[in-house]
């Protein structure tokens, strides 16, 4: 959709607003981080793996294999434990507060969900 | 000489940050208020809510949501939900919605690429899951 230029401008600069904030900066870097680590990434792809092979599984209505769901459990343990995924997700819990009160101002002023329409 | 400290001197830069955040954000919400679609929304929503048929059809559909209470005179869900969707005044709302979900989606794709980080998904509340 081609949106008004006025709305497009105001848009942008929020985005912008929004990128220079500490908050997001912080996410970004420490995202970079964790992408640049080898062993922070096999994790989380593996658990990936793990998790869509088990999906599958529980959509053809068959019985999920115990010893892969622990496997899955422990395998997510490790994943929120590792350091580097641990500070990209606490950076993004901070991302999501700044990013929450921008889109409950749009939606205040609206009067309806912005955030839930607009995903 | 004195220094003059201008009020704008005295916000830190966080604090200017979200300030013009919140600025924006409201500046926005304002433009897309004038926009057709969310004129549409609005008027068709006021429109679907007096609308009798609509009102009984949601409210036994959120009766069965709410607890299971089997067939309520032989009806399923399903067929309360397809009788909803067959009435006109609920069709055109459905349409407006979804102008209205483009419209929003767009501004959304905008705001994501500046920012770097989607943010419609990252700016949802997140529920207590106690379902209150």
């Amino acid at each position: 959709m081609i949106l008004p230029d006025e709305i497009q401008q105001v848009a942008q600069k929020l985005g912008q607003g929004l990128h220079e904030t500490s908050e997001v900066t912080s996410y970004l870097q420490a995202a970079q981080a964790a992408r640049d680590n080898p062993d922070a990434t096999a994790l989380e792809e593996k658990l990936l793996i793990l998790y869509q092979h088990l999906a599958d599984l529980e959509r053809s209505g068959q019985d999920l294999d115990q010893s892969e769901l622990t496997e899955y459990y422990q395998l997510r343990e490790q994943v929120r434990s590792h350091p580097l995924i641990a500070t990209r997700d606490e950076h993004l819990q901070m991302v999501k507060l700044i990013f929450s009160d921008a889109g409950q101002m749009i939606t205040s002023v609206l009067g309806v969900d912005f955030t839930a329409l607009a995903t | 000489m004195v220094d003059i400290h201008l009020a704008s001197d005295l916000i830190s830069p966080v604090e200017r940050s979200a300030e013009n955040i919140g600025t924006l954000a409201g500046q926005l919400a304002k433009l897309l208020q004038q926009t057709a679609e969310f004129q549409e929304l609005m008027r068709l929503a006021r429109l679907v809510n007096l609308d009798p048929d609509v009102s009984r059809l949601i409210q036994q559909i959120r009766r069965r949501e709410s607890a299971y209470s089997g067939n309520e005179n032989g009806i399923s869900t399903e067929e309360l939900q397809k009788q909803l969707e067959e009435l006109p005044a609920y069709q055109t709302y459905v349409k407006a919605e979804k102008a209205a979900r483009d419209l929003f989606q767009s501004v959304d794709q905008v705001i994501s690429t500046s920012a770097c980080i989607d943010f419609a998904s990252n700016a949802r509340r997140q529920g207590c899951g106690c379902g209150g």
